[in-house]
């Protein structure tokens, strides 16, 4: 049976909503995971000037 | 298996408590829906803490990385993320967005019980002593009941 053009929009609409919503969620997640990676590389980078700080500060031979 | 009730009942609940959720979304009940939603994100935000805490380092200590832990873990984290983003939508009233995170959320859940099902739990019951199971499985069990 041939589905009306009013079904069809509806359709359509539909789709468009439940790609909405999947942008949204993947959006939010991207956006923890990026704030997480965020917290690790400042963790690292704080760990490399300590190492920097302590290598300098030692008298060479 | 010993732990094969609680699991079950593990599933049955959590699917009783989605459902709840998704029935006052679908009503725009927002009492309800922040109320029931609060309820299903708790029950499995202790299921995951239980096996965390029971669980994962008993198999960690007795297989190292072969356990599989990790990959689990990562899935709890992408479960509390998708969580706060649920109870964020219910907070702003956009029921659509909730319900399509609570749909996603409950599928994802269910295929990663199934993983703890089929490998995780059969490992256990394997690997740790009957002492330990039994912990696990009162610890699974008061988490599983419904209010």
């Amino acid at each position: 049976m041939k589905s009306t053009i009013g079904e069809r929009l509806n359709h359509t609409v539909e789709n468009l909503r439940g790609l909405r919503d999947e942008i949204k969620l993947q959006a939010h997640l991207a956006a923890m995971d990026a704030r997480d990676g965020w917290k690790q590389l400042e963790k690292r980078l704080e760990n490399a000037e300590h190492s920097l700080r302590d290598s300098l500060s030692r008298p060479r031979r | 298996m010993l732990l094969d009730g609680v699991l079950a009942q593990h599933r049955s609940v959590t699917r009783t408590r989605l459902d709840r959720a998704l029935g006052s979304l679908e009503h725009r009940d927002w009492e309800q829906a922040a109320i029931h939603f609060d309820e299903f994100r708790r029950a499995c935000e202790e299921h995951m803490d239980v096996e965390e805490r029971e669980m994962f380092p008993a198999l960690d200590a007795s297989l190292g990385e072969r356990s599989g832990t990790a990959g689990l873990l990562a899935d709890h984290k992408r479960f509390r993320q998708m969580t706060a983003y649920i109870a964020a939508c219910i907070d702003l009233h956009d029921a659509e967005a909730a319900a399509f995170a609570l749909h996603r959320f409950g599928e994802q859940f269910e295929a990663h019980d199934m993983r703890e099902e089929w490998v995780l739990f059969p490992m256990c019951e394997r690997l740790l002593p009957p002492e330990k199971i039994a912990r696990l499985r009162e610890a699974l069990a008061e988490v599983e009941e419904l209010s």
